[in-house]
């Protein structure tokens, strides 16, 4: 095609997409009538990195002043770069008359501050948007009449400047303001306000008292007293208040138009929740959250009250408040009643709510039965780690009750396994496989002991009932004395024990009589122990008691300090201790081939040549040694989750992992300041880890292989696969001489963190390059972590990414 | 009823038919039909047989119109060179199809993001008309971009 006949405005539009400063900038210089195009240009973005290398007498400030002013239709400004407020309202003067849309995204640090005072200059504003400046004095804003979204974000505010914000902002429509602090006491008067998101932070008491008659939608979070004047428009109203006391919610007497409500919160006032919960009798959906007791409900008056309700997602307070009267509810109920709409129900239940099992059974069998048109429930047990027994006989209930009664379609849980003691014990259910060998009794099952009765009793009764016992649970509340009865009795043909205890001030168990079960230590080659309080004698006294073990499990234990772990067989170990100031393990077994450690300081493996998987988790603590040895030729999977401990270890440990096929190594914690890597060689580490497929990174070490990977890779040749380019010519892109590849890799997961994406270009040059090299690569895995913004602070660096996805799919045509 | 089918026909004489309800999607062809009918055949004398051939494979497509944004993508990213993205955008601008363009133009755009200002030149054949002190001086300006 003859490109010079390219019509002016193809070129114009192709421009136009383009709205990074740098790449405008960049291509000002092409030609003239490119840069003539710069004064119709539309919208200017200055990204967060972008004047990271900047030297001389320009300051961002000018820079930005130079391109604004040269483009003199600007309607959409988004500065995320460093400014200054004198600067801002110098671009305002130049441009500010046809700007319609305003982004300030501040980058605050201790020295300096944007106080955003003079925005007047912009006064056909439609659309604001401020993240971390200060609004503390009453700026100098005048009115833009035109503004209609305001949305602030992560700013400092004082009540008397955000009202008088508000004040020059009379026409809104649309108002955000979150994660803000310093506001107290505000009143929002805004009449044409829609929409309204309101999530503060502090540690004053915030009231906020909204006088908009048109609201529609409202969001309120971190309030300790809310108004609102007029409600009879609004559709959606959601109120989060976790941690904070909620003293008062006044909605008015009108929610009729409320099709949408969602109240969440731990600390609310008594009757606040269910009064809101009785005037909004046309709601649709229906969330309620509430770590607070909550006054009891008629099962059948509030069906009836609620006729419209579709959705019902319920947890904590309320679904004992349902449940309790229940039974009472339904019994004078007339035949006509039913649940009209109802389809979709969750049901969330923390571990403590699950004692009540069949109290809910039930209620959830009336759901069942008077939902006609429900087609969903989910029931979500928030268990500990460990496998949890209770939740396994709260779903073991529900699914017996869904047998009966249900569609097919809503049995969800389906477990085979199960063996509860009460089923045993009322004939209810009975498959020859438990009766012989296994026996469960799960937390919640002695609630309501009466008379002479005592749990060790009963387990005593029932396990001395079963000749040949395999198998068994046990998760109530015993004893000592009552343990060492039962093993005497079943000890011999036993094979697995658990035993789950559940401590609540009670005497602890000692364990100490498992001696008994003379066959469980012969016969059983493992060991698994969570959340045990151990001492280091007594564990590895233990540990003498069981030469054969194959398989070591410790989780959540907490007293151990300095342990040795001698065990000639052990093949699987998982070690995880919890709250001890710095632990540390040395495992002498030959034969390890897993092993994972979580939360150790010393770790010292003596013979790590059949290692083949190692995970360590230094949850939260540094680890300051590690040694393996210098054998890990057989070491396939390495994962090191790393929360801050000094890099030098972790590199040391990747340099002898040469032969490993998955690794996963990094800074795991989000929240915290990258620690600084030492610099990785790009095509060196490919090289010295030529079978690695599935890479996972994160952290510092991102860093320390992007920062030196153009230098690295300059010296290698760049595949002829760059066909990327055939557009140009251009010779030096097609260098031939490529021996250079990373012959296996086929997926590659990183995760960034917002602090971490100013360097976007060196990254997705980095990522480039895994592209050109990998010529297995399949999967290319990039989380961005980033606050809470609607639309990312990762905005720049998305962007990239974007761009490399189509990028790969078009490596994958050719 | 059987459907009405188009011709249209490119700058090297080749005959194109698509049905009448498809290609309305141009707005250009959608004012020819309105004027007269579009009874025959319709030139596009700017645009080459392999670039229309993608017009109407483009006319063509049978997405639902909440996945059309991400076929338009595909669409595009699949011929992602510059030369044919640049026709693409031409006869996409004659045709008056506004998501072809934009994508096309997008596309283009993000392509040329990378690329030094050499590259940009040569890739879109610009001629540079700066004199070299001129040259100088607009990098200078904007030092900070490179």
């Amino acid at each position: 095609m003859d490109l010079d006949s390219l019509p002016d405005c193809v070129v114009q539009h192709i421009l136009s997409k383009l709205s990074n400063a740098d790449d405008v900038a960049s291509c000002n210089c092409v030609c003239k009538k490119w840069k003539h195009s710069m004064s119709y240009r539309k919208s200017l973005c200055f990204p967060r990195g972008v004047f990271e290398n900047l030297t001389g007498a320009q300051t961002p400030d000018s820079i930005v002043m130079q391109m604004v002013s040269s483009a003199s239709q600007l309607e959409k400004l988004v500065v995320c770069c460093p400014f200054t407020d004198a600067g801002l309202a110098s671009w305002l003067l130049a441009v500010g008359s046809s700007l319609k849309k305003l982004e300030l995204r501040f980058t605050a640090n201790k020295h300096c501050r944007a106080e955003v005072e003079c925005l007047g200059a912009a006064r056909n504003l439609t659309s604001l948007r401020l993240l971390r400046v200060v609004i503390t004095r009453s700026p100098k804003w005048d009115v833009f009449q035109k503004l209609q979204k305001l949305e602030i974000y992560e700013t400092e505010m004082e009540d008397s400047g955000f009202m008088e914000a508000l004040r020059a902002t009379p026409n809104l429509t649309r108002l955000v303001v979150s994660h803000c602090r310093g506001l107290s006491t505000i009143c929002i008067e805004l009449l044409e306000l829609q929409h309204c998101k309101f999530d503060v932070y502090g540690i004053n008491d915030r009231s906020l008292t909204l006088k908009a008659p048109k609201i529609e939608f409202l969001k309120v979070g971190g309030c300790n007293c809310i108004r609102v004047d007029t409600v009879n428009c609004l559709k959606t109203l959601s109120i989060n208040t976790w941690h904070y006391n909620v003293a008062k919610v006044e909605l008015g007497d009108n929610l009729m138009a409320l099709e949408s409500l969602c109240v969440k919160g731990d600390k609310w006032g008594t009757d606040l929740m269910s009064k809101i919960l009785q005037l909004a009798t046309q709601v649709k959906h229906l969330r309620v959250e509430a770590a607070v007791p909550f006054p009891e409900i008629d099962f059948v008056d509030f069906f009836k009250s609620h006729p419209k309700l579709k959705s019902f997602y319920i947890c904590g307070g309320i679904i004992d408040a349902l449940c309790n009267n229940h039974m009472t509810s339904i019994k004078n109920v007339d035949s006509s009643f039913v649940i009209p709409c109802l389809e979709e129900v969750v049901i969330s239940l923390s571990e403590k709510h699950t004692l009540n099992a069949k109290n809910k059974s039930r209620m959830i069998e009336s759901l069942l039965k008077y939902g006609n048109k429900l087609k969903n429930i989910n029931i979500n047990v928030w268990t500990s780690p460990s496998k949890d027994d209770c939740a396994v006989d709260f779903s073991k209930d529900i699914h017996r009750t869904d047998m009966d009664s249900l569609p097919d379609g809503v049995v969800r849980h389906i477990l085979s396994r199960v063996s509860n003691a009460k089923d045993v014990a009322f004939c209810n259910y009975v498959s020859n496989k438990w009766k012989h060998k296994s026996l469960c009794f799960p937390s919640g099952i002695f609630e309501n002991l009466t008379g002479p009765q005592t749990p060790d009793s009963i387990v005593m009764k029932m396990v001395s009932s079963v000749s040949q016992l395999e198998e068994l649970v046990v998760s109530c509340p015993f004893t000592d004395t009552g343990l060492a009865a039962w093993l005497l009795v079943v000890g011999s043909s036993l094979k697995k024990l658990e035993l789950h205890f559940t401590a609540d001030g009670s005497p602890r168990t000692g364990l100490e009589c498992l001696g008994a079960a003379k066959n469980l230590r012969n016969w059983r080659n493992f060991i698994e122990i969570h959340g045990a309080r151990l001492e280091d004698s007594g564990f590895t006294e233990a540990l003498r008691g069981t030469p054969n073990l194959t398989r070591l499990v410790v989780t959540r234990c907490r007293g151990l300090f300095t342990v040795c772990i001698e065990l000639l067989e052990l093949g699987h170990c998982e070690y995880h201790v919890e709250n001890s100031s710095s632990p540390s393990l040395t495992l002498k077994a030959p034969k390890i081939q897993h092993l994972k450690v979580d939360g150790c300081n010393c770790i010292r493996v003596e013979n790590a040549s059949c290692l083949k998987t190692l995970s360590i988790d230094t949850g939260g603590s540094n680890v300051t040694m590690v040694e393996l040895g210098d054998n890990l030729m057989a070491l396939e999977s390495l994962c090191f989750r790393d929360y801050g401990s000094p890099s030098d270890v972790i590199s040391k440990i990747l340099q002898l992992a040469t032969q490993v096929k998955h690794l996963q190594v990094g800074d795991f914690w989000i929240n915290h300041e990258v620690v600084p890597f030492p610099e990785i060689d790009f095509v060196d580490f490919f090289k010295s880890h030529p079978k690695l497929e599935s890479l996972d990174i994160r952290g510092g070490i991102i860093d320390a292989i992007c920062n030196n990977h153009m230098t690295s890779i300059k010296n290698v040749a760049i595949s002829s696969k760059s066909k990327l380019y055939t557009g140009l010519a251009s010779a030096k892109k097609l260098r031939v001489d490529s021996s250079f590849l990373i012959p296996c890799l086929e997926e590659v997961t990183t995760a960034l963190t917002e602090k971490q994406t100013s360097n976007a270009k060196k990254k997705s040059r980095m990522i480039e390059s895994l592209l050109k090299y990998g010529n297995k690569l399949k999967n290319i895995n990039i989380k961005i972590s980033t606050h809470n913004m609607d639309d990312d602070g990762a905005f720049d660096f998305s962007k990239e990414i974007q761009r490399l996805k189509s990028l790969f799919v078009f490596l994958i045509v050719y | 009823m059987s459907k009405k089918t188009l011709t249209l026909m490119s700058k090297d004489k080749q005959l194109f038919n698509i049905e009448e309800h498809l290609a309305v999607q141009s707005v250009t062809i959608r004012n020819m039909v309105k004027e007269d009918g579009a009874s025959s055949v319709i030139p596009l004398p700017r645009v080459d047989s392999e670039t229309l051939a993608l017009v109407i494979e483009y006319l063509n497509r049978q997405q639902a119109p909440e996945e059309d944004e991400d076929y338009v993508k595909k669409f595009v990213d699949e011929r992602g060179e510059i030369p044919t993205l640049l026709e693409l955008a031409q006869a996409a601008l004659d045709l008056d199809i506004k998501k072809l363009m934009d994508a096309a133009c997008m596309k283009v755009a993000d392509l040329i993001k990378d690329f030094t200002l050499e590259e940009v030149r040569e890739a879109l054949r610009i001629e540079n008309d700066r004199t070299p002190e001129e040259e100088k001086a607009i990098r200078d300006e904007f030092q900070w971009a490179f």
